[in-house]
Parts: C-alpha cells; sequence; structure tokens
C-alpha cells in the first residue's frame, strides 16, 4: 500500500468529524446579545460529539486541536446596524470564551450572511457553539436549510 | 497497528503548530494600505509555538517562517478597534516571500465593506497551502477608510493558527 492510499484510508476512518444543520428550526437573534444558533439534525457524527437544539453544541472527546466552521443567514429586516458572531466555547482549558469571527455593518433590507472558521486546541469535555450576536433594532429570524444554517467539526491533530 | 492508530502515531510525533495572537495593537494605516498584522503573543491555549515558527511583534514585523516543505492549514482573524469612514472596504492579503526564489506573493483572503462609521470590523480566514522550508509568511491586513484604525486586541478578536497537516 502507498502512502497516498494509506492516508486517503486512514482519513476515511478518522472518527471525529461532525456535521449538523438546521432543518426546520429556527433562532431569533436578541438585540446585544450573543444567541447561541439552533441545530435539529446531524448530518454524520461517528464519535457521537454533536448535541442538538436545545444544547446546539460540540463536546470535544479527546485532547487535540479541532477545525470548526459555522454559517446562517437572516434579513435584517430593512434595519442598519452592526451585527457579528462568534464561536463561543466553555471548558476545563478554554481560556478564550469567545471568538469573535464576523463583523461588519449594513444599511437597508440585505439578507446577511455570518460565516466564519477556527483552530482551537481542546481536552476532552470542553464544549463549543455557534453564536451570533447584532444591534441592527429588529429580531431576525435565522434561515433554515442545510445550505444556510450549518455546524462543522473536524480534528485536524490529536495532541 | 491499525491505518488510524498509524495515522495518530504520525500526528503525535509531528507537532508543528504556531498559534499566536494580538494584546497589544499597532495602528494600521488608511487608504489602501496592506500592513503586516501585528501578532505579539503565543497563544497557548491553541496550540502554541513550540518550535518557535513565529517572529513575534509588537509592532509590524510579525512573520511565520515555515519549518518544512509540507502542506499547511492555516486560519486568522484580524480586524479593527476603531471605526473607518462609511462606505470604506478592509480586507486581509497572504503574502508569502518564497525561500526558493525570494520573490513574494500575495493572496486575498476577503474584502468587506463597512457601510456606516458606526461600527468595527473582523476579517476570518482561512488558506490551505503548500509551502517550501524557509518561506516567511505574513498576514496584512489593508483598508480604504481614509483614516488610521487601531489593530483589534485579544485572544478571541486577533490570532492566527499554523498547523502542518503533511510534509511534503
Amino acid at each position: 500500500m502507498d502512502a497516498i492510499t494509506l492516508s486517503n484510508l486512514t482519513l476515511q476512518n478518522h472518527a471525529i468529524k461532525a456535521r449538523m444543520y438546521a432543518q426546520t428550526v429556527t433562532t431569533t437573534l436578541a438585540q446585544t446579545d450573543a444567541t447561541v444558533i439552533r441545530f435539529d439534525t446531524i448530518d454524520y457524527d461517528p464519535s457521537g460529539c454533536l448535541s442538538l437544539d436545545p444544547t446546539n453544541g460540540f463536546t470535544a472527546p479527546v485532547n487535540g486541536i479541532y477545525l470548526f466552521c459555522a454559517h446562517t443567514a437572516y434579513n435584517c429586516g430593512g434595519t442598519s446596524g452592526t451585527h457579528f458572531s462568534n464561536f463561543g466555547m466553555s471548558g476545563s482549558s478554554a481560556t478564550v470564551f469567545r471568538h469573535d469571527i464576523h463583523r461588519a455593518t449594513n444599511i437597508g433590507a440585505l439578507t446577511l450572511g455570518e460565516h466564519g472558521i477556527i483552530v482551537q486546541r481542546l481536552v476532552p469535555g470542553d464544549f463549543v457553539n455557534f453564536q451570533v450576536a447584532q444591534f441592527l433594532g429588529t429580531t431576525p429570524t435565522t434561515y433554515t436549510g442545510s445550505q444556510y444554517t450549518w455546524f462543522e467539526a473536524y480534528m485536524l491533530r490529536q495532541l | 497497528m491499525d491505518d488510524l492508530q498509524l495515522l495518530l502515531l504520525e500526528q503525535q510525533n509531528n507537532p508543528v503548530v504556531a498559534a499566536v495572537w494580538n494584546n497589544t495593537g499597532a495602528n494600521l494605516p488608511g487608504v489602501g494600505s496592506n500592513t503586516v498584522f501585528p501578532f505579539d503573543n503565543v497563544s497557548a491555549s491553541t496550540g502554541g509555538d513550540a518550535n518557535a515558527n513565529f517572529t513575534l511583534s509588537a509592532s509590524t514585523a510579525a512573520q511565520y517562517v515555515a519549518p518544512v516543505t509540507g502542506l499547511y492549514f492555516m486560519a486568522f482573524n484580524v480586524g479593527t478597534t476603531t471605526s473607518g469612514t462609511a462606505n470604506s472596504w478592509f480586507q486581509t492579503v497572504v503574502q508569502v516571500v518564497s525561500a526558493v526564489t525570494g520573490t513574494a506573493e500575495v493572496y486575498n483572503c476577503g474584502r468587506r465593506p463597512m457601510f456606516s462609521t458606526n461600527g468595527t470590523m473582523r476579517c476570518n480566514g482561512a488558506r490551505l497551502i503548500k509551502f517550501y522550508q524557509g518561506d516567511v509568511v505574513t498576514i496584512l491586513f489593508g483598508n480604504n477608510s481614509g483614516t488610521t484604525n487601531a489593530a483589534a486586541t485579544g485572544e478571541g478578536e486577533a490570532w492566527a493558527t499554523f498547523v502542518l497537516m503533511r510534509p511534503l
């Protein structure tokens, strides 16, 4: 077996990768506070790391460096203001409790997409979720569908 | 030993990770300038920098030097703590100075508009890219706001992480 084949085989059998999305559940985004995005459907999660609504997050099973990506979208309702999204974290090793990964201002009735990525070292039991905060003057509702509101996790390296 | 155990063993013995963040900040010129974003602290909570691949600087000289030729994953988050002018844009650019040819290549990693002065900015991005041993990598932040903005600070606000995925 050559190196590429071995690499592909081992990656395919790598257990710690996960994806979930919001099929029907929506999230109402309160003003000023970071609201945890809700999910109701798991695409794949062979290690059982994901928890759906009302918990809505990923629990690290082993010590390692993890990659997280997430996205959601909503209509700002025609008002101007600032919006931003975070990956929230909690756990025994997490000294960083919030990654501010998307921040912008808008005007008018726009559909806004919140998208970001982080790399984070976690120990078993650390918990990560996806949050969005906004100062638009309204309380928009997130879009549903696997293309709009999703959360992915992948362990880059075990430590 | 099965394949998964072999992969994990390989990864455990190849911990080339550099994670840094910006604590003290620096000014970022406006009007289209691309300035090296300052990183001045190792992020131990993310993965540290055991091999000292990152040169830190509170001014504008922070840079990463690739320790081996390989496929790297890099993610970053940069921005400002001061508002720009209305209808301006902010962007991040990754610059690689080749150890082989000495030439610099830049890769744009996103540009974001700011429609009013009532806000600050974050640019988040990632790249999967091949580096040659000795390549010097910097993360630049640029804008055309016409004003000088302060770099965002904080371990959750302004950071960069490099992970060697596989030597080549």
